[in-house]
């Protein structure tokens, strides 16, 4: 069995995200301070020239332009992925202690110190999570409006364009676009159902492959539910929008795949993950470490509410009774 | 919900149909996908078409109608109005009471619109195909392959010039289908202006920010306009041997037919879609956020204190009625006209 628990990362420059979110910030109030419309200048029209560009690149198919602008998009977004990988494999690893500090510690100024202090151990960067999730909404939207005008069909979106494209003639050239790809109209939603079936097949498979298997129950059953509640939700999406956002999103789930790969390594990323049952336990080796993690944290809680008692006198009472009743539980089981 | 918000906004075709009078008829297109005969005296409306969910063409069954978007004005010849429609189909409508005679479908949609020529209607498709259709009947007569044609073909001396997005301008014998020329004249980027016949020159432009005069006799270049930044899609406008012709780039340009050079340009607020129409001795243009401009066509200036402001977006061809004013409708449907002497507007109330 494999050892599970996540190495120490190397303290990574957690300052990137800022720099990046205080770039933009400047872009933007720049653009706004000149009159201009910051998310057509700064998001939308340079997408639509890039993938215009990228159509050149692919010989006129669009469809393969965007599938090749989704990889180059992750591969440079790839930092922010495998950091977000990593901060999802240790929180999963710190689960156990992160469960037991919820548990023992009632004041809330108390359990922040120690999930703080838990996350410093892991090296667990709560907010870096998000970053790669912003960059795939932001695209994913921008993305949207940029199709709207490269493949929208109508002669009215080929207006819209005509202010968006840069006067460069090679550019102008590739207007208007091939738009369609295998069995799709690019600009159109794909009603035979096939896409709308590939996106959510890939994100179920991608939900499933990164599910907690240390979670509480109660965690594991949300889990469980968005790992069919989203790829649903995509599917209507799907059914409704252009074909080229559908496109995007299956490349970008398999793009997530053989990453998450490359982070969690063969043995943890198993078919029977994909089953709709509860992931296999944890390692033993890991859950013997976080055991003798979570039964410091026990020691020292008790220690700590002993302190605290004299001025929470209710919360002493009915702390024994919860842990009996846990300790039940889990004893049945 | 946010992602639903932000992914609002894709441009459904509404087609921009110019309106035309024809005898006593002015035909406009008010709302998308709807083309209304209106009597051009009183402003009541005749009949529309589609008039209902299910309409009868011909002896077909009646099935549901959505024409989405109709981009050309209709051709009418001897009591039937022809229209090609974003839904790919081309229907023939009594002018007298708007049934449907006959339609007949290809498989893309139409935006160039028709012609008629030698006895039978012309219809340029998205799907590639120029189709010879019997004007009576709507039986087809014969299918060329044309490009993928985005503008209205333009008729000279028994020969359609067709124009498509590929950059191609092909010349067909109106009786044979045969090819005119020995090669398509040939752009660097798509056609997007209906070509114009001007003194056996075809005066055309688009994508590429260049037009084009052609000769009509052997496809070969005349000469180019190069002036614009940014694409031609108006219908060029002739007034004896200078060209008008709007730009996206939010220009009017007055070009010399004979030779290509730009005599003047002037500078609107918007980019223009529509082309300019001459109305009086003033060159009259709309741009697509609704300002109208008064233009002399000597010097190119302006010929009113500023734009006449109808704040809709425009991107039909204005017309210029028998009383000289000039017929603006916006892609929501409201109805202007615009006096010519001083730009005075005044709303059109069609009912």
């Amino acid at each position: 069995m494999s050892d599970v628990t996540a190495a120490p990362a190397k303290r990574r420059g957690n300052s990137m995200p800022v720099i990046i979110v205080l770039t933009m910030l400047i872009a933007v109030l720049t653009m706004l301070v000149l009159g201009r419309d910051p998310l057509n200048d700064i998001f939308i029209n340079p997408l639509i020239n890039a993938l215009v560009l990228l159509n050149i690149v692919v010989a006129g198919n669009f469809g393969l332009s965007i599938i090749l602008f989704t990889i180059l998009l992750r591969l440079v977004t790839i930092p922010f992925t495998i950091r977000q990988l990593e901060s999802t494999r240790a929180m999963q690893s710190a689960q156990p202690e992160m469960q037991a500090i919820q548990k023992k510690y009632k004041d809330p100024k108390r359990r922040q110190e120690e999930m703080v202090k838990l996350y410093r151990e892991h090296n667990i960067n709560p907010l870096g999570c998000f970053m790669p999730m912003l960059i795939q909404m932001a695209v994913f939207i921008a993305l949207y409006r940029a199709l709207a005008h490269l493949v929208g069909g109508s002669p009215e979106s080929l207006v819209g364009l005509s202010e968006r494209l840069y006067p460069f003639g090679v550019l102008q050239e590739q207007i208007p676009l091939n738009q369609s790809f295998l069995w799709m109209d690019m600009g159109e939603a794909d009603t035979t159902f096939i896409l709308p079936l590939i996106v959510g097949v890939s994100t179920y498979v991608q939900q499933r492959m990164t599910i907690t298997p240390n979670a509480s129950p109660q965690q594991q059953q949300q889990q469980q539910m968005m790992s069919w509640l989203l790829p649903m939700m995509l599917i209507f999406f799907t059914l409704n929008l252009p074909a080229g956002v559908g496109v995007y999103w299956v490349v970008s789930n398999v793009f997530s795949l053989f990453a998450s790969y490359y982070v969690y390594g063969r043995r943890l990323l198993t078919w029977r993950q994909l089953l709709p049952t509860p992931p296999p336990p944890q390692a033993p080796a890991a859950a013997d470490k976080d055991k003798g993690r979570q039964a410091d944290i026990e020691a020292e809680a008790t220690e700590v509410e002993s302190d605290d008692a004299p001025d929470e006198p209710a919360q002493t009472e009915t702390r024994p009774r919860h842990g009996k009743r846990r300790g039940k539980r889990k004893k049945r089981r | 919900m946010l992602l639903l918000a932000a992914c609002a906004g894709f441009n459904n075709p509404d087609g921009w149909a110019p309106p035309e009078v024809v005898e006593d008829t002015l035909y406009v297109s008010l709302n998308g996908g709807e083309l209304s005969a209106v009597d051009a005296e009183t402003l009541d409306i005749r009949w529309e078409f589609p008039a209902s969910d299910e309409e009868v063409c011909g002896n077909e069954e009646a099935q549901k109608r959505d024409l989405k978007g109709i981009y050309a004005a209709p051709v009418v010849s001897e009591g039937v109005a022809y229209i090609g429609a974003w839904d790919g189909n081309v229907y023939a409508l009594d002018t007298a009471t708007g049934n449907c005679l006959w339609d007949f479908e290809t498989n893309a949609p139409i935006i160039g619109g028709l012609a008629l020529a030698g006895g039978r209607l012309f219809a340029a498709s998205t799907d590639g195909n120029l189709y010879a259709i019997d004007p009576v009947t709507g039986s087809e007569e014969g299918r060329v392959r044309a490009g993928d044609v985005w503008s209205r073909p333009a008729v000279g001396d028994g020969v359609l010039y067709v124009a498509d997005v590929g950059g191609k301008l092909r010349a067909f014998d109106a009786a044979t289908l045969a090819e005119v020329w020995d090669e398509p004249f040939s752009a660097s980027a798509g056609f997007l202006t209906d070509p114009i016949v001007l003194n056996g020159t075809i005066v055309l432009g688009g994508i590429g920010e260049t037009l084009y005069g052609v000769d009509a006799a052997t496809g070969d270049e005349k000469w180019s306009f190069s002036g614009a930044t940014n694409w031609f899609w108006g219908r060029p406008m002739a007034n004896g041997d200078v060209v008008y012709a709007t730009s996206l780039d939010s220009r009017v340009f007055a070009i010399d037919a004979a030779t290509g050079d730009r005599l003047w340009q002037f500078d609107a607020l918007s980019p223009i879609r529509a082309g300019a129409v001459v109305a009086g001795d003033v060159v009259i243009a709309a741009d697509k956020s609704g300002n109208v401009y008064g233009i002399d066509p000597e010097s190119g200036n302006q010929a009113w204190n500023g734009p006449t402001e109808i704040d809709k977006k425009v991107l039909a061809d204005p017309y210029v009625l028998a009383d000289g004013s000039v017929l603006i409708v916006t892609t929501g449907g409201d109805t202007f006209t615009v006096s010519p002497a001083d730009g005075r507007l005044t709303t059109v109330d069609i009912r």
